[in-house]
Parts: structure tokens; sequence; C-alpha cells
């Protein structure tokens, strides 16, 4: 049977005189033409034997496949411009050559691009990569190649060839260790990741770049195409397994697509693959770098999927540039296949479950028990056709590994049981107010948290330091996956239960001489400490040193309006501004936003006022000479009042105290 | 309520279209010098007015890609075949329709008169066991015209009798309810010219009139309509396409199809047991595909060949047809099933396929207007039931019987048909 000579990949470019001629010298299989217009891919084509002799066919089924990518290119597509007049400009033609007006050279103000190449042992394979990256268009600023435990000295001693190709070794395996350490190891704000069995194409570096012009873009991903080579017939169709299924359109994928899926389980996989990709540094600023329990060598290769899910659960857009096109030869036999497909789908299940357990998103789980083994069931019947029609065990043993890569990936459901590596979801983390009365007198305290909420980032910091935290530990409520410090003056404040919790040390100490490493701390919260601490700018330097580059400060504390009681009329039954400022130990007012600015030497990169005018009043009764059986009732009865009208302001004025977050720079 | 048919050249400035009263939708037909691109079905507000902004904007979101693949196709054609050496006869059987034969030569006058000096163009038409001598009459007016009487009634008595009567190299069949596009004798003789080993030529068919709501209907689910790229169908296998070569659906409808004769007769001409009338009226044009393809030909898809296709205006009439697809569709693989041992697995599958596609119709089929309804779903599953129900071998014996007895009638009385 035909079916069995296997297929080759051809790679056309319709800019060349008879472009289709070159495919009747392969004319003794199935071709897969790959259909450029110079250094743009715009199409694909299955042609069989009989088909590669009849060149006006091709021309008329290739112009079909290419026509979607060349709308895209020329943006013919925006809404705004359908009328005739852009009819009849499209219709004269022509259309391909015009594809080479501007835009089919670099422009000359392009930022710089990190490479940070990843591991897998060959060395040969990491030649080619290396030097198609040293002839590109553009060169790249750096290029890091990351070598793991996993090789032997071959990996160096290519690199050592290449002059600017900086070597670096990770003693974790697994690709998102190597990942991380290629992110550590670069400088750049744009770092791409590419595997090292890919070659770039030239305009790789410069179109990837091109593709972050908006600057909610935090994630490029590009092309993977099949280098001109023949495929033994066992072996899959390439689009299924190389990325190949991205296409040659332009794809942006924003906080809409998430929210389109997200009770299904967001299929982040559409993106894009690792092997070809790059991002913002600030996106991992944002929200963490690679999780490394997943990715090649862990439990599977999500870790990109993973790390895309975060940034568009935060809001983030990722986009996907197909003229950033690199090559992969396609796998040689099929045993690689089924390794690479039962880690694809170990990797995918392991994925959902880390999501859910961060995100708490429950389409993951969704998909996880409900929609994948549904579509494996479904592909069952097909997998044993085949085989059956075959006379032969290969896509039977092909879904069979993807199911055994599934289960497997199943045992990973204990991470979906993780504390989410997040912020504590908004209503969970009022619920834990510390304070006796949360709903009356408390209230106040919960705006205060409501504040703290608003401006604390998404993802959880792995270690944090809460200064002056005393026995209330709302950072480690606020984080419940993160290690928290917790210092204190008071060392009686050790025995406290809220201070014995899981995850948390108390250590006693002062502000103002830390007793720990630089940069040993992810996050540092100074929740109403600064206006205690006569040498605040000491304690701001400490905390500074003590937080690693990247990190984030919160700090509470009253602002320039903070007066106590907020309302003169409530003077009589209230001790005097003096007094409390006494009892509660403050040696100042509180902070302008001006003062505070000086202190860290950086303007805030997020604030939110509590205790508005409304809550001001539930604050001067809380804190009056009333007697608590007075007090409590009459903050009950105003607490409902106060209640509504702070849920219609929220956390957008700006109140009498105010909630603060600094980034230290990275 | 119909649709309007709206036929636009886009390197033209685009025209300002108002729909009648009792339109509620357009059918609209893209050309690109003269080459059809795009055909497209939009439901509007009855008796609305489009501006050609608004024309743009309702065309361009579904269409555009239509229009750049036929500029960039345009710009990376190999340059154009010689023109092909074959002679072409145009056979068109008809059977008591005589006004719409009428109609079916007036517009072949034009495309023949324009395809002067190409090679030698013959028509013929074949009167299939006529009630009266309407036909004959129609006929007569026109000079240019071969007119031949088959008396077994059967559409594909009607097609043998003109393989064995025509000269040409290649004969084209037209049926007597299709108008042909001004383009579509230049778009055969450009598919004979680009494919010189060509067995078949199947063109475009697309709708003479949306009058009625049934006309729309069977337009709405795809009509006879295969696209506008130009295919090659060559081989045993065809990518993405499990099905292929059984699924003869795909390679056109035979109101519409050119072929080359020699390879046809030396096949054995068309089935007789198929198409037969009443009892099985269908199924020869799939067969005939599909023996040319079997027989390892090229069979070539041409858009630019393109008719226009009167289709059935009454609801009932339309139910009818739908039972006539199952039956025909059915007894081709019912015949394919028993002849051709090496395809009987693909011949399953494509079984099964369509019994549970017909299945998923149905359960889309109380989903309102942009659905068949449930009557028509169910009258092409009966009629597929059955198509494979023996309804071929039963059909074989009666055709057999119909030959014999009309080769006796014929030794007896039978004068030679007079011809033009």
């Amino acid at each position: 049977m035909s079916g069995q000579a296997g297929r080759r990949v051809v790679h056309l470019d319709l800019a060349t005189v008879a472009p289709f001629a070159a495919l009747l010298q392969h004319a003794d299989r199935t071709l897969l033409a790959l259909l450029w217009w110079r250094g743009l891919p715009l199409g694909s084509l299955e042609v069989t034997p009989e088909q590669a002799a009849a060149p006006s066919s091709l021309a008329s089924a290739a112009a079909a496949s290419v026509a979607p990518a060349v709308i895209d290119r020329l943006e013919l597509n925006q809404r705004h411009r359908w009328d005739a007049v852009t009819l009849a400009g499209i219709a004269h033609g022509p259309l391909l050559r015009r594809l080479d007006d501007g835009s089919d050279a670099p422009p000359p103000d392009l930022p710089p691009l990190s490479v940070v190449v990843c591991p897998s042992g060959r060395p040969e394979a990491l030649q080619q990569c290396l030097t198609a990256l040293t002839v590109g268009r553009v060169q790249p600023r750096e290029i890091v190649v990351v070598d793991d435990a996993r090789t032997g000295d071959g990996t160096s001693r290519v690199v050592e060839r290449f002059t600017g190709v900086r070597y670096v070794r990770e003693a974790q395996p697994g690709s998102s260790a190597a990942r991380n350490c290629g992110l550590r190891a670069t400088t750049g704000s744009l770092i791409a990741f590419v595997d090292d069995d890919v070659q770039v194409h030239p305009d790789w570096a410069w179109r990837l770049l091109l593709a972050f012009t908006e600057r909610d873009v935090m994630a490029v991903t590009g092309l993977v195409l099949p280098l001109e080579s023949d495929m033994p017939a066992q072996i899959p169709r390439p689009s299924e397994l190389q990325g190949f299924q991205g296409g040659f359109r332009r794809r942006s994928y924003d906080r809409g697509f998430f929210a389109r899926h997200r009770s299904r389980g967001v299929p982040t996989w559409r993106i894009g693959v690792g092997a070809n990709m790059a991002l913002r540094r600030d996106a991992v600023a944002a929200v963490g770098a690679f999780d490394e329990r997943l990715g090649a060598g862990a439990a599977g290769s999500s870790e990109d999927t993973e790390f895309w899910y975060r940034l568009l659960a935060a809001g983030w857009r990722c986009a996907y540039e197909p003229a950033a096109v690199v090559f992969r030869s396609p796998p040689r036999d099929v045993v690689t296949v089924r390794r690479q497909a039962s880690a694809h789908a170990r990797g995918q299940v392991t994925a959902m479950f880390v999501q859910f357990a961060r995100h708490r998103h429950w389409g993951n789980v969704r998909r996880a028990f409900v929609s994948l083994p549904a579509s494996y069931l479904r592909q069952a019947p097909a997998a044993l056709r085949a085989t059956y029609r075959r006379r032969g065990w290969t896509p039977t043993r092909l879904y069979l590994a993807q199911v055994s890569g599934y289960v497997q990936g199943l045992h990973s459901v204990r991470l979906a049981l993780a504390l989410p590596r997040t912020k504590t979801r908004l209503g969970r983390y009022l619920r834990a107010n510390p304070y006796p009365h949360p709903l009356t007198e408390g209230w106040f305290y919960r705006e205060k948290m409501r504040a703290i909420h608003a401006i604390a980032p998404d993802s959880a910091p792995h270690r944090a330091l809460e200064v002056g935290g005393g026995q209330s530990a709302l950072t480690s409520l606020l984080y419940p996956a993160a290690s928290v410090t917790n210092v204190d003056l008071e060392p009686d404040y050790a025995v406290s239960p809220q201070n014995r919790r899981l995850r948390l040390r108390f250590v006693a100490a002062d502000a103002t001489r830390l007793p720990f490493a630089d940069s040993s701390f992810d996050a540092v919260t100074l929740f109403d400490v600064l206006e205690h601490i006569p040498d605040d700018g000491a304690a701001v330097k400490e905390v500074l040193r003590v937080l690693r580059p990247g990190g984030s400060v919160l700090v509470t504390s009253p602002n320039q309006r903070w007066r106590f009681p907020y309302y003169r009329l409530l003077r009589p039954l209230c001790p005097s501004d003096r007094e409390v400022m006494a009892d509660w130990g403050h040696v100042r007012r509180g902070y302008a936003t001006s003062e505070l600015a000086r202190l860290f030497d950086a303007p805030p990169v997020q604030t939110a006022g509590f205790i508005n005018p409304v809550t001001a009043f539930g604050h001067d009764l809380a804190f009056s000479r009333l007697p608590a059986t007075v007090r409590l009732p009459l903050c009950a009865v105003t607490a409902p009042l106060i209640w509504l009208v702070s849920w219609r302001i929220g956390t957008t004025t700006p109140g009498t105290e105010t909630a603060w977050r600094w980034q230290k720079p990275a | 309520m119909g649709y309007a048919i709206v036929d636009v050249e886009v390197t033209a400035p685009l025209p300002t279209v108002a729909l009648a009263p009792d339109q509620n939708g357009l059918a609209l037909l893209l050309r690109r010098g003269g080459r059809p691109i795009s055909f497209s079905l939009h439901e509007l507000p009855p008796g609305v007015t489009l501006t050609p902004d608004e024309f743009a904007a309702l065309l361009l979101p579904g269409s555009a890609a239509d229009v750049v693949a036929d500029v960039v196709r345009e710009e990376i054609a190999p340059p154009p075949a010689p023109p092909t050496s074959r002679s072409v006869t145009i056979a068109i059987c008809t059977h008591n329709r005589s006004s719409l034969l009428e109609r079916c030569l007036a517009s072949l006058w034009p495309v023949v008169a324009g395809a002067a000096g190409e090679p030698t163009v013959e028509i013929l038409v074949v009167d299939n066991a006529p009630r009266d001598d309407s036909t004959a009459a129609a006929v007569g007016h026109h000079p240019q015209v071969r007119y031949v009487r088959e008396s077994r009634a059967g559409l594909d008595f009607a097609r043998n009798r003109a393989l064995r009567e025509a000269t040409g190299d290649v004969i084209a069949f037209l049926d007597d309810d299709v108008e042909v596009d001004r383009g579509w004798l230049a778009g055969l003789l450009e598919a004979l010219a680009e494919h010189g080993d060509a067995a078949a030529v199947t063109g475009l068919v697309l709708p003479y009139e949306l009058r009625t709501a049934a006309q729309v209907i069977f337009e709405r689910r795809g009509g006879f309509r295969r696209g506008c790229v130009k295919l090659r169908y060559a081989g045993a296998r065809l990518p993405g396409n499990p099905l292929y070569p059984v699924g003869a659906g795909i390679f056109g409808a035979g109101c519409n199809m050119a072929l080359d004769r020699r390879t046809v007769l030396e096949m054995g001409g068309f089935d007789e047991a198929l198409d037969t009338g009443a009892p099985l009226p269908g199924g020869g044009d799939l067969d005939i595909f599909y023996r040319v393809v079997r027989s390892g030909a090229p069979l070539v898809y041409e858009p630019r060949m393109l008719v226009f296709h009167k289709h059935r205006r009454e609801y009932e009439a339309l139910r009818r047809q739908y039972w006539t697809w199952g039956t025909g569709f059915m007894a081709f693989v019912a015949k394919a099933y028993g002849r051709d041992a090496t395809q009987r697995g693909k011949l399953r599958a494509l079984i099964g396929w369509w019994l549970l596609d017909r299945v998923r119709e149905l359960r889309r089929s109380t989903g309102g207007p942009g659905h068949l309804g449930p009557d028509l779903v169910l009258a092409e599953l009966f009629g597929g039931l059955v198509g494979l129900a023996g309804t071929y071998s039963r059909s074989q014996r009666r055709s057999a019987k119909i030959a014999a007895r009309a080769v006796s009638v014929a030794h007896e009385h039978q004068p030679r048909e007079a011809t033009a």
C-alpha cells in the first residue's frame, strides 16, 4: 500500500519561479509542503504523488491555504475597514508582493534579546542550534546554555567553540530548573527559551522581539516546523506532536480567552510549545518562575503551559507569532514518539492539579477527571480500528502510551490538595479576622484587611518576613503556603497560638537590626509597625537589605489625615488623640505617601486607602470610653450601615490610613 | 420566502443590493475576472437595501479569504497550459421537459459561439422515452443540435446512448434542468488543458433560483456545491480523507460532468441498473466517478465549469429527492461492495459514517430553521436503508429485462431516429 511509504517534508518558497516544480523531484511519496513567502511561513499542503504533476490545482489549493495568513500579515482583517474600498484594494492584487513592503527587514531600534538554550544531552544538535543562533539577522545580546546533571561534558566542549556563548551548570535536573537557572544567569528584559534540538530561522529573533511591542504581552510563542526530511510511515503526522497546530496566523490569548474556558479548564497548550517561547522578565516578577515540579525530567512537559496559565489568570496576555520559526527534525522512531506522548499526557494532568492548587479553578479538576478521560475513551475505538486496519500495533501502543501517561499523572493528585500558592481569596481572608468582634467593632479591621488584600501580589512568596506581626499573623493568613517569619520585640508573643502555626516561625528581634542574611526573603510586611519605631529609616534599610531583588514590601500605617476621634462630635465620649497614641505606642501620627517614598527611595507601586470617613465613625466608637455594654450594641447598629457604604466605596477613597506596596528593583 | 441571488464581480465597483419584500436572504456569488471564487448565503431582513459599503461589510468577513486566495492563486499559478486538442461533445439527456431543455440550450449558444476556433464542439440531445414530440420540436428549431431518441426509459440508458452517438473525445453531460455559466466551456477546456490525463472533469453547481423555502433549505445544507478550489483526485489515497475514494459524493454531481469518452466506453459505460427512474432514481454519477478514480485515471474538479441548477421548488418534491439520494447512494455502495472486494473495509466505514451522520443530523433537525427538518432526514435515512436492502440487484434484473425487451422491439419495427 502506498500509505506505507511514509512522507517527506518539503519547504517551498512561493516567491521562486515555478515553485511547485520542486515537488516532482520527490514525488515518490506523500509530501508535506510547507509554503513560504521568503522568510514568512504562510501555510501547508499535503500532496500525493498523483497530484504533484498538476501545478495549477496545486496553486489553487496552496492559495486557499495561505490566504488567511496573508490577510493577517497585510492586516486586511480590521473590522473597521471592511468597506467597498478595502475590497477593491484586495481584489486587484497583487498581494504576495505587498508582503515585502517594509516589514521584511528588522527595524533598527529593537530591544536586546537574551537566549537560554535548554538541555537534552545531544551535543551534536546543540552545535547546530548555536550555529543557527549566531548567524541570525539580529544577534541575541547574550546566549546562555544551561547544562544539567544528565549530560556528560560534551555540552561544555561544544559551547567552548562559540565565543560569546556562556555555559551554566544547574545541579537540579528537570527543564523547569534549567529554565529558572537560565533566568538567573541572564540579565536582559526579554528572554527566549529554545530547546537544543531546534534550529532558529534567520528572522526568528527579530520577529519574536516585534511580538512584544504591546506592553501587556508577557509571553510569546512561535512556530515549530519540521526540517526538510523523510519520515517513516509509522510516525504520526508532524502536526500532531510538533506544535505545528498553532497554524500560520497570529493569535493572542488574553483574559477573555481565559474567562471563556475557565469553568472547563483553560486549554493553555494551544498557546504554543516550550521549545520556542520567550517572556518578559517582568512576567517572572509578576507571577513567579517556572514550577520545578513540572517540566521534562520532572512530572512531564507542562511547565510552559502552567506558566502561561498563571500569566493569563493574572490578566496578562500571551501572543503567538508564527513568523518566529524554529526548525526541529521530526522524531525518527516510534519509541521516541511514544515517550513524548506519554510525558505530555502526564505533564498535562499534573499541571492541572498544580493549577487547581494555586488558583482553585475547578475547571482544572473537571478537565482532569471528566473531559480528559472522556476524550481518551472516545479515541479508543479509532486507535483500535487503525491497528486492525494496518495490521500493526503502532496506533494502539501510541494510544496506550498516552493513557498510561495520563494515569501516571493522576498519581500527582496530592499536588491539587497542596495549599494555594496565591494569596487567600478575599472572603476567606476576611473571615479569619483576628479581631474579637469582626462584624461590629472589628469592622475597621476588616477594612484594613481588604486594603492589604488589594495591594498584595497574587502569587505567594516562598519566604515572607512579617515585621511586628504581634499575635495577628496577618501575613500567614494571606499566604498560607508561604513560610512566614514573624519578628517582634516582645518575646512573650512566641507562645501565642497564632505564632505556633505550621509554616510560621517567631523570632524576637529589633526591626532595626534584623538577624537575617541579605536577600533572604521574597516579601516583607510591615503592618502598623513603622509608626511605632523611632528610627524608621534604619528599619526600612534593614527591610530592604533582607529582601531579595524584585521582592515586595507591604506597609500599612495611618496617614496624614488620621486623627482621633475623627468626628469632633464624639470628642466627649473618646480619649484624646495624644492619649490613644501613647496607649498604642505610636511615636508619630503616621505617614504621607511622600514621606514614606523618601524612606524607601522610590514611589510605591500600589496604594489602597482605608478607614474611610464612614468607617472612621465605627473606629471612633470602638475606641471610645463607652462601657462595652453600650459600645457593642451601638456598633452592631451602625455596622450594617458602615458595611453598606464601605462596600460601595471600596478601597478607592484615600481614607485616614493607607496600605502601600513597594517593589525592590530587580 | 426566498433568497435573492447576486452575482458580483469583485474587481468592479460593488452594486447596491435591494431585496424584494418576499426575500429574506441573499445568495452571493463572487467572481474575480469572471471566475467563481466564493458562494455564500446570508440571512437578512426582508426588503432591506444594502449600500456598496454595507454590502462589503456583509461579504468581507466570510469571503475575504476567498478573494485573497484567488489573487494569490493568480500570482503563483503556472503559465497557462497549451490548449487541449480533445474535441468536446455536449450531451443533454432529457425526459419530457422541453421547456427546461430550451432554457438549457439557450444558455449554451453564447458559450459555444464564444468558443469558435477552439476544438470542435458538438451538441447532442438524447430524448429519453418521450411521451410526445415536444422535445423533438424544441430541438428542431436549432440546426446545430443533433437529436437522438432513446426509447428505453432510464437516465443511464440515455447516457450510454450518448456515449455511443457522440463524436467528441470528451463528452460533457448536462442535465436538462441546468443553465450553463458563460465561463462553463472555457472552464472545461482549461481543466482539460491543465490535466491532459484527466478522465473526468466535474464542475461547480450553484442554484439557478432560490424562490421557495424548499430550494433555500436544500442550498443551505450545502446543495451540490463542492467549493471554489481546483482539485485533482488521483491515486489510492487522499490526505485527510480516510473514506476516499469510496465516499464518491465529494467528486461532483452528474448534472455537470465531463468524461473521456473512450475511457468510459472501455470501462463499459454507465451502469444501467442505476438512475432508472422510479425504482432506483440515482447513484449513476457516483458509480461512474468511483469507477474512474478506481481505474487510476485522474478526476478533476474545476470550479470555473459552472452551471446553475434549478432545484425542486415544492417541499414534497424535495423530500422525494432526499429519499432518492439515500437510495441512490446506498445502491452505489451496495454495488461497490459486491464488485470491489479491496475497498470493503472503507465501504463498511462509509456506511457507518453515513448512518451516524444521519442520526446526528436527526438530532440537530429540531434545532431551528438552519437545519434540515426531521422529515427530510428520515426520508434520506429510509431511502438509504432501502438502498442497502437489495434494491440494486432488483434494479439490475429489471433493467436487464428492459434492455432485452427493447432489443426485441428494435428488431421488429424501430426506425432510426432523425438526426439534425
